[in-house]
């Protein structure tokens, strides 16, 4: 868990689109029809185990599914931690970028609300356009790298929001500085 | 077309193969494979209890998880007990 500043609450919190996921599993679908597919080759070419192997071979390759299976499974979960735990939050201080590129891999991009200059929304393809997700730029002042998020669902209302708590925070350090710049000024 | 078991034996050069699979392979395996299956969970477990933000959504994909893998598991302990007393 992210620790956050005293009096900081997190407003929104986004995990990247569905789809996304669905682009990382899909392939787990083709090697999940890989056992029955060789069990019928096997069968039509004629190969036989339980001519070499003693014992009922029928258990043999049940074992060695369910193994086969449970590789399956633990890259499935695998890649769903990898992508639960990357996620954008907004806080009513900044925003704070999670970028979990594997199980022991990760990066934490944080950027204060009032160095925001612009947001800038990309969607790009025809699967984005009708799935209602993309890329979200977040254009920061001074020499800080500006943020990429891609993958971010409904991102135009994610850079309302961005843009609103931005404003509603630049709002509310107004009144502290500028007693403070006017005495400055004065003197 | 010559069937698996003469290829073999022709291959190996031998006149009559059929062997069992020892259970000391069966076992050893089966306590690598759950040894992975125990260090990945507790991954899991580690990351989902430190950085998600969802604990319910948390609980509720760790039981599929749990589950599934249950059952994957207990399918590997019949297929390997089954195997071995249909040797004796």
């Amino acid at each position: 868990m992210m620790k956050l500043e005293q009096g900081e609450q997190i407003v929104r919190e986004v995990s990247k689109h569905w789809f996304v996921l669905f682009s990382k599993v899909i392939f787990l679908a083709v090697f999940v029809i890989i056992p029955p597919i060789l069990y019928i080759l096997l069968r039509l070419g004629g190969i036989d185990f339980s001519t070499i192997l003693e014992g009922n071979t029928g258990f043999l390759f049940a074992g060695a599914t369910a193994l086969w299976f449970l590789i399956i499974w633990i890259n499935f979960f695998v890649i769903w931690t990898n992508y639960h735990l990357d996620v954008l939050i907004l806080t009513t201080d900044k925003v704070i970028d999670v970028n979990q590129h594997a199980l022991f891999y990760r990066d934490i991009s944080t950027c204060r609300l009032d160095r925001i200059q612009d947001v800038t929304v990309e969607v790009r393809g025809i699967i984005p356009s009708l799935l209602d997700f993309g890329r979200i730029t977040i254009q920061t002042a001074g020499e800080e790298d500006n943020f990429i998020i891609n993958g971010m669902p409904k991102p135009y209302d994610v850079k309302e929001a961005i843009l609103a708590q931005a404003h509603q925070a630049i709002e509310s350090w107004r009144p502290n500085t500028e007693p403070a710049q006017l005495q400055n000024a004065g003197t | 077309m010559p069937d698996l078991k003469t290829i073999i034996e022709k291959s190996f050069g031998v006149s009559s193969l059929h062997v069992a699979m020892p259970p000391a392979v069966l076992w050893g395996g089966f306590g690598v494979v759950l040894f992975i299956y125990l260090v990945m969970s507790a991954t899991f477990l580690y990351h989902w209890g430190t950085y998600s933000y969802h604990p319910v959504k948390v609980k509720v994909v760790g039981g599929i998880y749990f589950i599934g893998s249950f059952v994957l598991i207990a399918v590997m302990l019949i297929s390997i007990f089954g195997y071995l007393a249909s040797l004796s």
